[in-house]
């Protein structure tokens, strides 16, 4: 709240809250996501793949909920048309993408849960801090890509690269052993940590302020 | 109000925009004419700061149009050529997205133009006619006390019915609210209803920017016998044609014809007649 205060107070939330009325407004999708995710994760804890897919499922959701109908293609002259500052645009879809991203996890956290709860293959047992912080890097690194892309392409392409970063996602979960078998317990090396950190500051800086700077001489033919 | 100066703007392909310059005062109707291709929706999108110009200065209420520009966008009302709402949200959606930018938007008068367009606030935009749309985008763009509406192609695609009711409403809202009106068309007939001052483009040059009573004054068709059709006379008409009976030319001389030649009928010229022989002026 004191960040969006600070970078144009109401007229950034009134972005943000523009994001979350377009998610909401299409309800179809929303529940297709809200039921089908539990149901592939009820697929998936009966052949123990691992928790790479956790990953999969988050990407799964922001990029259904937040690549469809965002600030691209026709709509994004109608944004451009209103008195709004760039800036805040730019901004606002970072802020609205991560809140979607922390509102997914929680959801794929309290399903995965529940699946415990009920009895069915929890891969909650496989949590550790090396994973959790090697999740949320690559989840900023994948945000890092998506935001920029949204913003400069129309929605063809849009849902073409973004199903390009989730098949990569699968592939570097691959390479770091993820997609194993569950029982595996993930571990990050500190030369690891470091490079991740950097990879992930360096990327999240690039993108912000790429972003910021491409998007104030963006053209709308 | 609207102050467009030697405005410039090249393209990759080839297409220029050249030097075209024009002004808008308050509380009148600018037509905005040119053939498609032209560079009428490109001038927008410049004005809009949608598009950079190359070159050329645009102001807006006074003020620079890319300095000023969200204090300028604030007074504007837009509508375009083909809808850019969000297609799967609400009449009440998508206005709860817009209305929280505009500083002075009022939300007693938007409503008060939903009942006069008929549009239910549950009606989903994907489900709109083409009309409904232009509808919609009206209302949004009068529930914010813009003073200067710029249109691209609005009527473009509607029934002759509907085009009068919005040419009707246009007429209206410049009347009683003395707000400016900037309003790109091919469909001239409209804005011989509407227009006070008429700016031709064509090939990205400017023709003319004049008062429709001007052009109507200096535009004209002159017809006679082969008889009065002297040499210096067929020296002054463009795209003549003669049978062996008579001869009918357009000219952008008419008072001056008029007076030269007393005996002559001069017809008032249409725009389409305007358009058609005067295209060829500035081809390259």
């Amino acid at each position: 709240m004191t960040l969006c205060l600070i970078l144009g107070g109401s007229l950034m939330i009134n972005l943000i809250k523009k994001d979350f009325i377009l998610i909401f407004s299409n309800k179809m999708k929303l529940y297709t996501l809200l039921f089908a995710i539990p149901i592939i994760m009820v697929l998936i804890s009966y052949f123990s793949v691992g928790l790479a897919h956790y990953l999969g499922f988050i990407a799964i959701i922001f990029i259904s909920t937040s690549a469809d109908e965002g600030v691209e293609g026709k709509s994004s002259v109608l944004l451009a048309s209103l008195p709004i500052n760039k800036n805040h645009i730019v901004i606002s879809q970072f802020l609205s993408t991560y809140i979607i991203f922390i509102l997914s996890s929680i959801y794929t956290i309290l399903v995965l849960f529940i699946l415990g709860k009920l009895g069915l293959h929890s891969i909650l047992d496989y949590y550790n801090t090396d994973l959790i912080r090697f999740l949320i890097g690559l989840s900023i690194i994948l945000i890092s890509v998506n935001v920029p892309i949204k913003l400069f392409s129309n929605r063809n392409s849009n849902s073409s690269l973004s199903s390009v970063s989730f098949i990569n996602i699968i592939f570097i979960s691959r390479y770091f052993k993820m997609l194993g078998e569950a029982s595996e317990p993930f571990e990050l090396s500190s030369a690891g940590t470091i490079i991740l950190a950097i990879i992930v500051a360096a990327s999240f800086m690039l993108s912000i302020a790429g972003s910021l700077l491409a998007y104030k001489d963006k053209e709308y033919y | 109000m609207l102050e467009v100066n030697n405005l410039t703007k090249e393209f990759f392909m080839g297409f220029k925009l050249d030097n075209i310059s024009f002004k808008l005062e308050p509380g009148y109707i600018m037509g905005f004419v040119g053939p498609n291709g032209a560079g009428k929706s490109t001038t927008i999108k410049i004005i809009m700061n949608l598009l950079k110009k190359d070159s050329g200065e645009i102001r807006i209420f006074g003020k620079d149009h890319v300095e000023s520009e969200i204090e300028i966008k604030d007074k504007i009302g837009f509508i375009y050529d083909e809808s850019y709402f969000f297609e799967n949200l609400s009449i009440e959606n998508m206005k709860e997205i817009i209305a929280p930018f505009y500083s002075q938007w009022d939300e007693e008068v938007f409503q008060e133009y939903l009942k006069k367009f008929e549009l239910k606030p549950r009606y989903k935009i994907k489900n709109l006619s083409k009309g409904m749309k232009v509808k919609f985008a009206l209302a949004i763009a009068l529930s914010h006390h813009a003073q200067l509406i710029i249109m691209d192609e609005p009527t473009s695609g509607l029934d002759p019915i509907f085009r009068r009711e919005v040419l009707n409403l246009l007429y209206e809202i410049v009347h009683e609210e003395n707000i400016s009106i900037f309003f790109s068309t091919h469909i001239t007939s409209d804005l011989e209803r509407i227009a006070d001052y008429i700016t031709y483009i064509n090939n990205g040059k400017l023709i003319f920017s004049k008062s429709k009573d001007e052009i109507m004054d200096n535009y004209g068709i002159v017809k006679g016998g082969p008889e009065q059709l002297s040499n210096s006379l067929r020296e002054e008409l463009i795209g003549l044609r003669e049978t062996s009976v008579s001869f009918e030319g357009f000219t952008d001389k008419a008072s001056e014809i008029r007076q030269a030649y007393p005996d002559l009928l001069i017809e008032r010229a249409s725009l389409d007649d305007i358009m058609f022989n005067t295209r060829g002026q500035f081809n390259d």
